[in-house]
């Protein structure tokens, strides 16, 4: 077989494993989303018991590695399946890839979008929550008239470098957690093909393909989103987007 | 474990004492020492081709540029682990190429009913050292890419003021790149060199999948539930906590870290940044 | 006497060892525009900024048209217990800041129209004829769908005027509202301003700018070191300063240096 024939064949039977990745990345982002919003105001907080959980929440996940995280949790979750998962009846679900994938991939990205979030909140203009004070909003109303419009239009670059990140991060899933009924990622899939044959140029060159490519679409996604939030700035103090996956992680 | 030791801490501790210092824990200790010689040794490849590759961007000759471009994207575009994956093969299956050209006859490569290698003797199997120096230059090739990005970011942000105020004063073009840009350079770019090294010291956790019995691979075995023919079972699964140390070793490496970074930050910033309290 | 539409009685305030405030108390009767003039660091800033509790002095009461801002914590250490009555207060006192503070995210007529749809919750039609009617009145009625980042300084400060109309305040704050503007863009806004006073609201304005105090103000008072040194109907009090310090702070165009205050203060002649 030609190395073209392998490329092509390679295209279709790595489509379906690249939709676990997508799959891995759809599940955990919009939670993780919502929750870093959440973890943010917290470290934001003047109450000094939310905002040094926050910070210890966000640094321990920050400062370790996703795959050690991945065969932790794992791991717990199995130690805990003759106590807890078996007598309820829910070990098939609790212990599967699908679940801890997600699940591990949420607690990661909370904290790494956390980060940004409580560093865009920090950015709102003095004068601008002033006047919202002064005009008699409620905590609430400030946040969703003027802190929170703020904080994602400057959050939002860093953040797209986050979706593509955490999306590449979904490569980690199946080193970490078992593979069942051979439901397989990109990575997973590769690997396996690549000890068929050998031809390690073929299978990972697609892999990595289908990942330049969906990280792409991500980012134009992204970039869309980034320009509706700054159509109000002026021109020379937009914030720009620029194609740097990971640099800013 | 000594008696007299025993007397002083109690029985319970002993045993605990003993446990955690058995062989097979003093290996696991010992396997700290790859993941923070593979980090160290792929940082200063990292830092190596970060160098080169962003040096070669200014290159007067676009099909340079293009390559030193290609490569900083393409390697930053792709998740680490394929990356990783990747790179020992295919630098495993060229090499094996290379020596199959010579030590394969025709009809050897014929009868060989298997796909890789051509024939037997070009089967290649490397010593821990050498995958251990594989996979170290494997993290250097991946946050090699990262870095140079980082270092053509910040060479370009050095004021063009202080280049101008260089050349007014009649200093060559390479005059003013060593001498000014490249001083002032370090400053704009130890903050994404500082990112780029928590990275790479998170992605070492990756070396137990090129061929390494690393920190990770020891604390599976020794979490794994564990049965002697004698005593019957030692502990049932312990993995988990293993786990727990490994994080923790992380957490306090990457602390290490800031804090150094923060010194070098310091000490390279001297005059031109406001000293941080 | 009609009853005053603001009071404020013996505000108190310290920033650390710095004492900004020193016990200061006024009131505004229902029209009247109260002009606070002083050289920087006066305190006329902070004092504008505890009226509305931007700052919240350590001591003393604020009485918005008969209602004082519920106050609790110990004495000396008082701040506002009362947040939805605060917040109704400050939907009735309107603040124009000095740099203008627009939201930067929404366009001028949702600028304008913020506070009336989501604090005072008034129905959206009535508060939007209101709003192109008020910027239509400041002169930027072709400018309801701009950003405030396209617009000029004056006309930015124009559009916080309008924000601020638009909650129909009982009083209006001005802090400093010219002194961010090139001087070619300060006349829109006086302008302004001063069309506001003939329309007979209650303002209380801090400002550099004697012209625009003696132009607008009924009464002025001038704050020296965080206590009222001088105050009065405009006229008497430009015409006829009683105290030193005013009559020096005014001879100095009303932007004296930090050493001309000191020279005042150490010749010894201020008046009780």
């Amino acid at each position: 077989m030609g190395f073209l024939e392998a490329i092509v064949s390679d295209i279709g039977s790595l489509a379906v494993p690249a939709l676990f990745n997508v799959y891995f990345a759809v599940a955990s982002i919009p939670v993780g989303f919502v929750l870093a919003v959440l973890l943010a105001l917290a470290r934001h907080s003047r109450r000094p018991v939310l905002s040094r959980f926050a910070a210890v929440y966000i640094y321990a996940f920050r400062g370790s590695p996703l795959f050690i995280q991945l065969f932790m949790v794992y791991s717990l979750m199995l130690s805990l399946n003759l106590s807890l998962w078996r007598p309820w009846g829910v070990d098939g679900f609790v212990l599967h890839p699908l679940f801890l994938g997600p699940l591990v991939l949420t607690l990661n990205t909370t904290a790494y979008t956390a980060e940004i979030i409580f560093g865009a909140l920090r950015t709102v203009p003095q004068g601008e929550l002033d006047a919202a004070r002064a005009y008699g909003m409620s905590p609430w109303r400030q946040f969703r008239s003027v802190i929170w419009p703020n904080t994602i239009r400057v959050a939002w670059p860093a953040y797209t470098n986050e979706v593509v990140f955490l999306f590449q991060a979904t490569a980690l899933v199946y080193f970490a957690l078992p593979v069942v009924d051979q439901q397989r990622d990109l990575m997973s899939k590769a690997t396996d093909l690549f000890y068929r044959d050998f031809n390690v140029f073929a299978h990972y060159a697609v892999a990595a393909g289908y990942f330049l490519v969906i990280s792409w679409l991500i980012f134009v996604g992204c970039g869309a989103v980034n320009r509706r939030l700054n159509a109000h700035v002026a021109p020379q103090r937009r914030v720009a987007l620029r194609y740097a996956p990971k640099y800013l992680r | 474990m000594p008696d007299w030791l025993t007397n002083i801490v109690g029985s319970d501790v002993a045993a605990w004492l003993d446990y955690v210092t058995n062989g097979r824990h003093l290996q696991w200790y010992a396997s700290f020492g790859y993941t923070i010689g593979a980090a160290l040794l792929g940082g200063a490849v990292a830092l190596v081709l970060g160098l080169t590759a962003a040096a070669l961007r200014r290159s007067r000759f676009l099909p340079v540029r293009l390559a030193s471009a290609g490569y900083a994207n393409i390697v930053r575009g792709v998740p680490d682990v394929l990356f990783f994956l990747f790179f020992p093969l295919a630098f495993e299956q060229a090499l094996e190429w290379i020596v199959a050209t010579g030590a394969c006859s025709v009809e050897e490569r014929a009868a060989s009913s298997a796909l890789w290698p051509p024939c037997r003797d070009a089967n290649i199997f490397f010593s821990t050292t050498q995958y251990f120096l594989l996979a170290s230059v494997t993290l250097g090739i991946v946050y090699g890419a990262f870095a140079s990005s980082v270092i053509h970011g910040a060479t370009a942000a050095v004021p063009r003021a202080q280049l101008e105020a260089a050349r007014a004063f009649g200093m060559s073009e390479r005059q003013v790149l060593w001498r000014v840009q490249i001083r002032q350079m370090w400053i704009y770019a130890l903050p994404g060199l500082s990112n780029v090294w928590m990275l790479l010291v998170k992605s070492t956790s990756l070396l137990s999948l090129l061929q390494i019995n690393d920190i990770v691979m020891w604390a599976d075995r020794l979490g794994a539930p564990n049965f002697q023919s004698r005593a019957g079972p030692i502990h049932p699964d312990w993995r988990w906590r293993y786990y727990l140390v490994l994080l923790v070793f992380y957490i306090a490496l990457t602390w290490l870290s800031e804090r150094f970074f923060r010194w070098l930050r310091r000490r390279a910033g001297r005059g031109m940044i406001a000293a941080e309290a | 006497m009609v009853a005053p539409v603001l009071e404020v009685i013996d505000l108190h305030k310290r920033h650390g060892a710095l004492e900004v405030l020193k016990g200061v108390s006024f009131t505004a009767a229902p029209g009247e525009v109260v002009a606070l003039i002083g050289s920087s660091g006066a305190g006329k800033s902070t004092l504008l900024r505890c009226i509305n509790m931007l700052d919240v002095p350590d001591q003393g009461t604020v009485i918005v048209d008969g209602e004082a801002i519920s106050m609790g914590g110990p004495p000396g250490h008082r701040h506002p217990d009362d947040p939805a009555q605060l917040r109704r207060i400050r939907s009735e006192i309107a603040m124009v800041f000095q740099s203008f503070n627009l939201w930067s995210h929404m366009t001028v007529l949702r600028n304008v129209m913020e506070a009336p749809l989501h604090v005072q919750k008034r129905p959206r039609a009535e508060v939007e004829a209101q709003a192109r009617a008020l910027l239509d009145k400041v002169g930027l009625a072709d400018k309801a769908d701009s950003w405030p980042a396209q617009l000029s300084g004056g006309q930015q400060q124009r559009a916080a005027i309008a924000r601020a109309l638009c909650i129909n305040p009982k009083v209006m704050l001005f802090d400093e509202p010219t002194s961010a503007l090139d001087p070619e863009l300060e006349g829109e806004v006086l302008r302004v301003i001063k069309l506001l006073a003939d329309e007979g609201r209650t303002m209380i304005l801090v400002t550099h700018d004697m012209r625009l105090a003696a132009d607008v103000a009924d009464r002025v008072i001038f704050l020296h070191q965080g206590a009222i040194e001088e105050s009065g109907p405009v006229a008497e009090v430009f015409a006829n300063p009683r105290s030193a310090r005013l009559r020096q702070f005014l001879a100095a165009g009303g932007r004296p240096t930090g050493t001309d205050l000191a020279s005042a203060a150490d010749e010894g002649v201020a008046q009780a």
